[in-house]
């Protein structure tokens, strides 16, 4: 019996790294294409380089977009996953400690977010309306209101599981509602904070739909907008599209290598307590 | 009434006030726009009542839109649960590196749209693509096609793309549901000589049923939000043979036709706000059971 089922483990093992490289191939085909040469990268093959051509790297690095780009998209998603964490946190902290109805109906509101479409149109026409169109501080606020739902949902729940007699103690103390919240409940919040930084991030980081619709000019474009770009000018040279994948994939995986852990339970937030 | 002054209604006015402005607002103005003639062409907004409704269900050829969006949200949906269930299923136990495959599973998730769809361009070219070349290595050759430019298969392409990149997602959503799952009961159903299958459909799956809820919603909610794995892999062609509701309301963005794209997008808010409102009402329904 237990020896049956140890093979079968050891059956499960190797069929799952089998299934793995259904995920693996593609990106170590990228990964190869973007050492080959314009006409063996048009083969688009899984052999190896036959010569590494380093060049590729040097003349995607050359265009000096490449630079710039990176930290608008660091701008654009630092700072919109910024002002997202602290009027979420904040927003969460008094709907989850203070439930009335009208707190609650504002909670509802606040999910409706994570299913309802955003409408782009009327978006533009409100954007225009605040003179805000074509501005970073019109993509920040975007981005917040768009992530504002899902971080709502992840303090909210977190929140309710601290326990009130702190904030009772701290009253008793003498502290207000914005010395409670600073420097009480915010600091238990950390592992929360740090889920919802890397998600909200990392979504700003690779999203092209807002620049798409809203940012015209390329001088503010991130990476991922700069590449697509990049893309459409060099489509015969799969070589060069693919170093420029290679290094926009390189900001991601090293977020995803240090942050997997928070990523992972944030995501699974929702369904544990589901 | 000193409750009311400690937790202050001004936390929450922030939040509040940009999400309101920037994604409730833009949906209510939708429902005006949406019966206007609003256009690039000229500044006066003229209203037209309906007629942009009766343009969208009384144009013909606009049911592919409305079919593949509904049939990319159902296949979808379908194939990643079942996909995400086997692989959770597989690493739940008895796997050394667990952590690892875990990790790589879960990798497409957090790539933007936009590389899955150049990548998967190159893996799905009709000639030198990986996927064809390596169905005729290996004997397979009649099964290869013309994955994104055949009008009858390029659904099919996107969707199987999407399930590539989601599916990890799902199954570490049913990975933390798996961990509910009582070994006690599973033990005592062992002794009483229940096979495997037994035990998944008596036991596992329906103590796992809150997340395949949650699955089964969220790829469905995706599923018919869905934009930018389209726009990256074929954006709506050949022709519109692959053309989803949300790339509609983009190319009629890009003409100017914005009152027809509200239209457009008024529809699928209303579409997704009954799945929304189903959703809440589940969610609050569970919490005043416990």
């Amino acid at each position: 019996m237990t020896k049956q089922r140890k093979y079968w483990n050891i059956a499960k093992e190797a069929i799952a790294w089998i299934l793995s490289l259904i995920i693996i191939v593609p990106f170590l085909m990228i990964l190869f294409n973007s050492f080959k040469t314009v006409t063996e990268a048009a083969t688009m093959s899984l052999a190896l380089p036959s010569k590494f051509m380093w060049s590729n790297y040097a003349e995607v690095l050359s265009d000096k977009r490449i630079f710039s780009s990176f930290f608008n998209s660091l701008l654009l998603a630092g700072v919109s996953s910024l002002i997202t964490l602290v009027v979420s946190a904040m927003a969460s902290f008094v709907l989850s400690r203070n439930r009335t109805r009208a707190n609650m109906i504002f909670y509802n509101i606040f999910l409706l977010g994570l299913v309802a479409p955003m409408n782009y149109v009327t978006t533009m026409k409100v954007l225009q309306f605040l003179n805000i169109i074509n501005t970073y501080t019109g993509a920040y606020l975007l981005y917040s209101a768009m992530f504002i739902p899902f971080t709502i949902f992840l303090y909210f729940g977190f929140i309710s599981s601290i326990p009130k007699e702190l904030d009772e103690s701290a009253i008793i103390d003498g502290a207000g509602g914005g010395r409670l919240f600073m420097s009480i409940i915010f600091p238990l919040l950390k592992p929360v904070t740090m889920t919802a930084i890397i998600i909200n991030f990392l979504n700003a980081w690779n999203d092209f739909i807002i620049p798409l619709y809203f940012l015209n000019s390329s001088s503010k474009w991130g990476m991922i907008m700069v590449m697509y770009n990049y893309f459409s000018t060099y489509i015969s040279s799969w070589n060069l599209v693919s170093a420029a994948m290679i290094l926009n994939l390189l900001p991601i995986i090293v977020v995803y290598a240090v942050g997997q852990k928070y990523i992972i339970s944030g995501m699974t937030a929702g369904a544990v307590k589901g | 009434m000193y409750i009311n002054k400690i937790y202050s209604k001004k936390f929450i006015w922030p939040a509040l006030i940009i999400f309101f402005v920037l994604f409730l607002l833009p949906s209510l103005l939708g429902f005006y726009y949406s019966l206007t003639n609003w256009n690039a062409m000229s500044d006066k907004v003229k209203f037209i009542g309906l007629a942009n409704f009766k343009e969208i269900f009384g144009d013909a050829s606009n049911f592919i839109f409305i079919k593949n969006t509904l049939m990319y949200a159902f296949f979808t949906t379908i194939l990643k649960v079942t996909i995400g269930l086997a692989l959770a299923l597989m690493l739940n136990e008895g796997i050394k590196s667990k952590g690892l495959l875990r990790t790589i599973y879960f990798l497409p998730i957090i790539i933007s749209n936009l590389i899955v769809g150049l990548m998967f361009q190159q893996v799905l070219h009709p000639v030198h693509g990986i996927l064809n070349t390596g169905l005729r290595s290996i004997g397979l050759g009649g099964l290869t096609q013309a994955w994104l430019e055949n009008p009858n298969i390029v659904m099919w392409s996107t969707i199987g793309v999407e399930v590539w990149k989601s599916a990890g997602f799902v199954m570490i959503i049913f990975l933390a549901g798996l961990q509910t799952v009582s070994k006690e009961t599973l033990e005592a159903s062992e002794i009483d000589g229940a096979n495997y299958w037994n035990k998944l459909t008596k036991i596992i799956i329906p103590s796992i049923s809150p997340s395949i809820l949650i699955n089964t919603l969220l790829s469905i909610i995706s599923g018919l939000k869905v934009f930018d794995v389209i726009f990256a892999l074929t954006n709506g062609g050949p022709g519109r043979s692959s053309e989803v509701i949300n790339i509609t309301v983009f190319n009629h963005f890009s003409m100017g036709n914005y009152g027809y794209s509200t239209a457009l997008g008024v529809v699928m808010f209303i579409f997704l706000a009954i799945i929304s409102i189903g959703i809440i009402t589940l969610f609050t329904r569970k919490d005043a059971d416990s």
